[in-house]
């Protein structure tokens, strides 16, 4: 008789897991890259791309790639969906999209009522990269769906491959998250706009965000580089080059190796910040030569230093102008000095923060010639 | 009736006393056994025997001939018979007639008979076995008489200590049965079971040593062999020389090897052939196959319609461009490509090698392709299929590879129902009940569990032989000395 009843539990206690939901593959229609607009009425326009391929019958084999772009507005993301769902055959499932694109007016206003309904849903791939566009997204969309056919996943390998060079903060979906609920940090995100010149969409720089929405304003990926420097948090290849005099040929371009950070936080009046970064590069372009000299050596460093510390002096009033915690100083005063945190928390709490920085370049190696 | 005729027919067999017409009666009479008497030195000689399983050469020379000119009556001393036994009741002399003994007796004195050896041996050649072939190693595969397979055995394994014991099993038609093992090496625990086990075999006849395999495993429920068969002399003097026990039987080229635990049946003598290295990695790619073999269809079904974004999207795109032909679920979609593939397995078994080349290509290849041109399969169930098969036919093991196929197809209904989740589920049943089997008391899933590291030095991996000084726990009489490579020692210690 207890074998029986331990049979019975034992066949029934797989039911009650709840995995066997069948989603057939051949029936879905998977979403390859998806962006969110936000219209004047205050609905949200989502635009997607399904891609399909098809093996022609008649040529054995051969396979064709085409992309259908289909819209759907709705009260919420979930909604938009819906609609979507409506005008395609199959299920419309957008958890495969790698690359999502926030329209410049959903960005302005809280993003997290976009990222709601993906977090909701398990399949959703986490690791899908996210950025914004300086106009709507659709308008990126359908010129990706119309020009970029052949390409893969364009859009997620432009912005992969900017991350690898330290171009961009490593930002997906689920690093997001924690961003977003930190309130002493805060994430900028590739801004994409379209080049009408070369018909091409690009990157064109870093936006920055202060809480849920964005300022407004973007670093150029060289600012955006020597941020992440100061963050200590750049790629294996930290490519900059810096114009050491007027002249034409007076450029030196170098390769971070390592970098080491040194922060000091008092209050005074106002909070002080003072960073001192130590950088460690390798020169990879210097056509002046003479490197094996130690004055050219010393030359290079003091220069280099000082370029950079400027540099880091105009980024960082651009970031306190936009209230742009993206450092984590915020974070750095909660965990190591809570009684000064105590004072000037708050939304606005990096406007009593003054950032004093200081760079100094140890030039460490210079290619296989001297 | 009938039951009443058996029973008067025993009572004559255990009469005590010999008698010639009893035994021709117990025979039925049968037209090819013969008698002949022989008149010498005043005394009649009666020798009888089954014609058709003595070799009359030997009888005639051996037997009759000295019989004739014998000029005492001292008959063992004239005989030429290398084998001479006394029968004392009916039972014994008809057994032996039956083993293709002639029976001598000496007229007038009916209670005593000698059995000598006079059994014609119908030897083939020895060869290479088709199933278990290797690269290297040994090109000898066991025949279908005892004698000549305990010699095969006993050529390889030359030692003091390597024990014969003969059993006679079934009750209506005997077989004669012989359990081998090296004495220092074997566990005696292991030896007694065995024993135990074929004594209590009461099938009326051995068909074949599935019929023993069936009697003496510990479960019989399971899709695992617990028992390993093989034709290889090699590798059973291998196992053998592991303190493994052999057991050979009459008629059969099929050896089984007891106690098997799971990674015995990944074994190869190819492994101890070629360097270490080499020898591991094909373990390994073995073990690796299994496994694959095992659980790919049923991934392949769980990733197709449960899991596909767990995939990468490239290659969601390309399987869902076949896949959008099929008519069927992924599981039926498989279960279709799997039957037909057991149906070409199976078909080409019976088939002459010379039409087998064609009908590889007719029904692998052009049913493969048409197929999936006319949609009942997808391209990527069709790669699933192949590579299941192929790693299934890397297993050195008939046996372990057919557990594969019963195994594989419960699972691929769970990963149909249940996904991920189902898969788990039946993994793990699996590998319970691996963890439960036991081989004569041995642990079936034994290195791992109970784990045991020492050992893994001869299963996932082999170690070089010099380094196998020490056997396993299950027969700890004995050791190998530990001094194979000393010579570099030595070596070094030279001076130049």
């Amino acid at each position: 008789m207890r074998k029986t009843e331990l049979f019975l539990i034992l066949s029934i206690l797989p039911l009650l897991a709840g995995c066997w939901d069948e989603r057939l593959l051949k029936n879905s229609r998977t979403v390859y890259i998806s962006g969110f607009d936000l219209d004047e009425n205050g609905d949200y326009q989502t635009t997607s791309i399904i891609r399909d391929m098809n093996i022609s019958e008649s040529s054995r084999g051969e396979i064709s790639i085409s992309n259908d772009l289909v819209t759907g507005k709705g009260g919420s993301i979930k909604e938009a969906s819906m609609t979507i769902d409506q005008s395609v055959p199959g299920y419309y499932d957008p958890a495969k999209g790698r690359t999502l694109i926030l329209g410049i007016d959903v960005a302005k206003g809280d993003i997290y009522n976009v990222l709601d309904s993906l977090y909701r849903d398990p399949r959703v791939d986490l690791n899908a990269k996210i950025a914004v566009t300086d106009n709507s997204a659709n308008e990126i969309i359908t010129h990706i769906s119309e020009n970029e056919v052949e390409k893969g996943e364009y859009l997620y390998e432009l912005i992969h491959s900017s991350e690898m060079y330290s171009k961009m903060q490593e930002i997906t979906l689920r690093s997001i998250r924690t961003y977003l609920f930190d309130e002493g940090k805060d994430f900028m995100l590739p801004y994409l706009s379209k080049d009408e010149e070369d018909n091409e969409v690009k990157i064109n720089g870093a936006a920055l965000f202060h809480d849920h929405s964005f300022t407004g304003q973007f670093l150029s990926p060289d600012e955006s580089t020597l941020l992440l420097l100061f963050m200590e948090a750049q790629s294996k290849k930290a490519l900059l080059t810096e114009q050491l005099d007027k002249k034409a040929d007076g450029s030196v371009s170098y390769n971070v190796k390592s970098v080491s950070r040194k922060l000091k936080l008092e209050k005074e009046e106002k909070v002080h910040a003072d960073i001192m970064l130590q950088l460690d590069v390798e020169i990879v372009d210097y056509p002046p030569n003479h490197l094996d000299k130690q004055e050219m050596i010393n030359f290079l460093e003091n220069r280099l230093s000082e370029i950079l510390t400027e540099k880091a002096d105009a980024l960082f009033k651009k970031l306190a102008a936009n209230q742009s915690d993206i450092l984590g100083l915020g974070r750095e005063l909660i965990a190591f000095h809570p009684s000064i945190w105590k004072e000037i928390k708050g939304e606005n709490y990096y406007e009593h923060i003054l950032v004093n920085p200081k760079v100094k370049v140890n030039v460490r190696s210079s290619g296989i010639i001297l | 009736m009938r039951l009443k005729r058996n029973k008067s027919k025993k009572s004559l067999i255990d009469q005590a006393n010999l008698s010639i017409e009893n035994i021709k009666s117990q025979l039925n009479h049968t037209s090819d056994l013969k008698d002949r008497e022989i008149h010498s030195n005043n005394q009649i000689y009666i020798i009888l025997y089954i014609n058709s399983l003595v070799d009359q050469e030997k009888l005639e020379s051996k037997i009759i001939k000295p019989l004739i000119k014998m000029e005492n009556n001292n008959i063992l001393n004239e005989l030429y018979s290398q084998e001479i036994s006394t029968a004392k009741s009916n039972k014994i002399a008809i057994n032996g007639l039956l083993d293709g003994y002639c029976l001598l007796i000496k007229k007038g004195r009916n209670s005593e008979g000698f059995l000598l050896k006079t059994n014609a041996s119908t030897d083939r050649e020895v060869s290479e076995p088709i199933v278990e072939k290797t690269i290297l190693g040994a090109k000898v595969g066991f025949v279908e008489s005892l004698d000549k397979n305990i010699f095969l055995l006993r050529t390889v394994t030359k030692s003091p200590d390597f024990t014969v014991k003969k059993y006679t099993l079934g009750s209506s038609t005997t077989t004669n049965v012989s359990l081998i093992y090296l004495d220092h090496l074997t566990d005696p625990e292991i030896i007694k079971k065995v024993e135990q086990r074929i004594k209590s075999i009461t099938l009326d006849s051995i068909r074949s040593a599935g019929d023993i395999q069936d009697c003496i495993e510990d479960h019989t429920v399971t899709p695992f062999p617990q028992l390993l068969l093989t034709e290889r002399s090699d590798r059973a003097s291998a196992n053998l020389k592991d303190g493994r026990v052999a057991l050979i039987i009459d008629g059969s080229p099929t050896v089984i090897i007891l106690p098997a635990t799971f990674m015995t049946f990944f074994q190869t003598p190819d492994d101890y052939i070629t360097r270490w290295w080499l020898g591991s990695f094909f373990r390994f790619i073995r073990l690796f196959s299994y496994i694959i073999a095992l659980i790919l269809p049923a991934l392949y079904i769980a990733f197709v319609s449960f899991h596909y974004e767990a995939i990468p999207l490239e290659l969601v795109y390309s399987l869902q461009s076949s896949l959008s032909y099929v008519p069927f679920q992924p599981f039926i979609e498989l279960m279709i490509m799997q039957l037909s593939l057991e149906l070409l397995r199976e078909a080409s078994i019976r088939l002459p090698p010379s039409i087998a080349a064609t009908f590889g290509i007719v029904g692998g290849l052009v049913v493969g392709t048409a197929m999936v041109e006319a949609g009942i399969v997808s391209y990527g169930g069709l790669i699933v299929v192949a590579l299941t098969s192929v790693s299934s036919f890397v297993q050195p093991n008939l046996e372990m590879s057919s557990s594969i196929r019963i195994l594989g197809f419960p699972l691929m209904l769970l990963a149909a129902t249940f996904g991920f989740f189902g898969i788990v589920i039946g993994v793990l049943c699996v590998l319970i009940h691996l963890s439960r089997l036991t081989s004569f008391g041995v642990p079936y899933f034994s290195p791992f569990v109970p784990l045991n590291i020492k050992d893994f030095k001869d299963t996932i991996i082999r170690v070089p032989s010099w380094m196998m000084y020490k056997y396993s726990k299950n027969s700890p009489h004995y050791k190998q000395e530990k001094r194979s490579r000393k010579w570099k020692l030595d070596e070094s210690e030279e001076p130049y």
